[in-house]
């Protein structure tokens, strides 16, 4: 955790360490605590992955962390291939890192309001410093017209509880970025597939908004492998 | 004060952080009772979990009311953090100038960003001979300086000493994490005994 004081007369963001190498030395030492984050990126660009080493980095540090997944899936089944990653640490699941399954409530239960309650109940019995909603964007399926509202009511919700909290979307093909949910948010990160001149694809971070924050600029290229998702800054 | 640290075992972890938060806070509690002017020092991200778990454990030790001056969490906020972890706890009361003064076991919530005098007039407001002095706990100091010059919290600690000294409250609790180095010599200064849970 860090206090950045470049300024001796001016109160600065207390930063938390976002848990990815060389993302913390493009944003001035992390992510302000507290803020909302927006992870975007279509299929396989790590958008989990990156979730995930943003958790354990918090529950290293002995923060509580609560991750709520929309996608429906059994707990056994995220942790199984989330097992294979070098970064994980399954000793935090089930009390550092909190695992909440919100699809099977979302399809039995449509109305926003009680889905924020659910959330909310579930951030008050644990108190947690980091917090991930991975993707907030499926929401919209199922709550359809409301979603805009529901996304407001959330923002100002995560923003009174005092924590870090990163929501992942799913980009579509005929936008940038999911736009409604980076309104909200104080930060908008970009995962993205590009072409190399030889042919290949490779993938890359791009900060495109970060509140208060001096942040380094453009596309940087993101390494994948069984330790995780790194930025190389510098290298596009 | 720094309570012990962890075993060196460190990789059996049984509890949640907020179980270690509230054994920490059970075990400072012979110290708060023993003292009227408190600085619980916390880390800046879990200044949370460490004033709303001393608000519940004062509210159940406390003969008389306990006040909750929030400097930066609205109201319905910690209500739901008050409701949720204060077991067969206090009632939340939200101060106005209507109401009547709190009673033993009630808790008032109150907050305010930018002006730390309208929480001194909470605080003046609820506090009633005959329910008994308050203990007050307010928190985060830190995040004052986001919104208030130096000058502006220094005479508001000097009010809170104030208060103290006509009996209006019996005790005060300031939470605050380090990250404003000013305040935090302001408060260290004020303050008989300092407790610190950022460990």
């Amino acid at each position: 955790m860090n206090v950045n004081k470049s300024d001796p007369g001016m109160m600065d963001f207390v930063r938390i360490k976002t848990g990815i190498p060389g993302l913390d030395q493009m944003t001035e030492g992390g992510f302000p605590f507290p803020s909302t984050v927006l992870v975007a990126g279509s299929a396989g660009t790590g958008k989990t992955t990156f979730a995930l080493q943003f958790l354990m980095q918090g529950a290293k540090e002995g923060e509580q962390c609560l991750y709520f997944t929309t996608l429906s899936e059994p707990v056994q089944w995220m942790l199984r291939f989330a097992s294979r990653l070098g970064f994980i640490n399954k000793n935090y699941f089930g009390k550092e890192v909190r695992y909440v399954e919100l699809g099977t409530f979302l399809r039995e239960e449509k109305d926003p309001q009680k889905l924020l309650e659910f959330i909310e109940e579930h951030i008050t019995e644990v108190m947690p410093q980091r917090i991930v909603i991975d993707p907030v964007t499926v929401i919209e399926e199922l709550i359809g017209g409301s979603y805009r509202t529901f996304l407001y009511d959330l923002a100002n919700r995560l923003k009174n509880w005092q924590a870090v909290s990163i929501l992942t979307g799913e980009v579509l093909p005929d936008e940038p970025y999911p736009v409604q949910v980076s309104y909200i948010v104080d930060t908008v990160i970009l995962l993205s597939y590009g072409v190399t001149p030889e042919g290949g694809r490779r993938k890359y971070l791009e900060i495109l908004k970060m509140r208060g924050t001096n942040h380094t600029t453009g596309k940087h290229l993101l390494d994948t492998s069984r330790n995780g998702v790194s930025v190389q800054a510098g290298l596009r | 004060m720094a309570f012990p640290s962890r075993p060196a075992s460190g990789e059996v972890r049984l509890v949640l952080p907020i179980l270690k938060v509230a054994e920490r806070v059970r075990q400072s509690l012979p110290l708060i009772d023993a003292k009227r002017r408190v600085l619980a020092i916390s880390s800046p991200t879990q200044v949370n979990p460490v004033s709303v778990l001393l608000v519940c454990a004062l509210s159940r030790s406390s003969s008389g009311p306990v006040l909750y001056l929030s400097v930066d969490r609205p109201n319905d906020t910690l209500t739901k953090m008050v409701n949720k972890h204060c077991s067969n706890g206090p009632s939340i009361l939200f101060p106005n100038k209507f109401q009547d003064p709190p009673k033993p076991r009630e808790v008032n919530c109150a907050s305010s960003l930018f002006a730390p005098k309208l929480l001194l007039e909470t605080a003046g407001l609820l506090s009633d001979p005959k329910a008994g002095p308050a203990t007050l706990v307010m928190g985060n100091l830190s995040t004052l300086a986001f919104y208030n010059s130096n000058d502006r919290i220094k005479e508001f600690i000097s009010k809170l000493g104030e208060l103290l000294n006509a009996g209006s409250i019996c005790k005060l609790v300031i939470v605050m994490d380090r990250s404003a180095q000013y305040l935090y010599s302001l408060a260290s200064e004020f303050c008989e005994t300092e407790l610190d849970f950022s460990q």
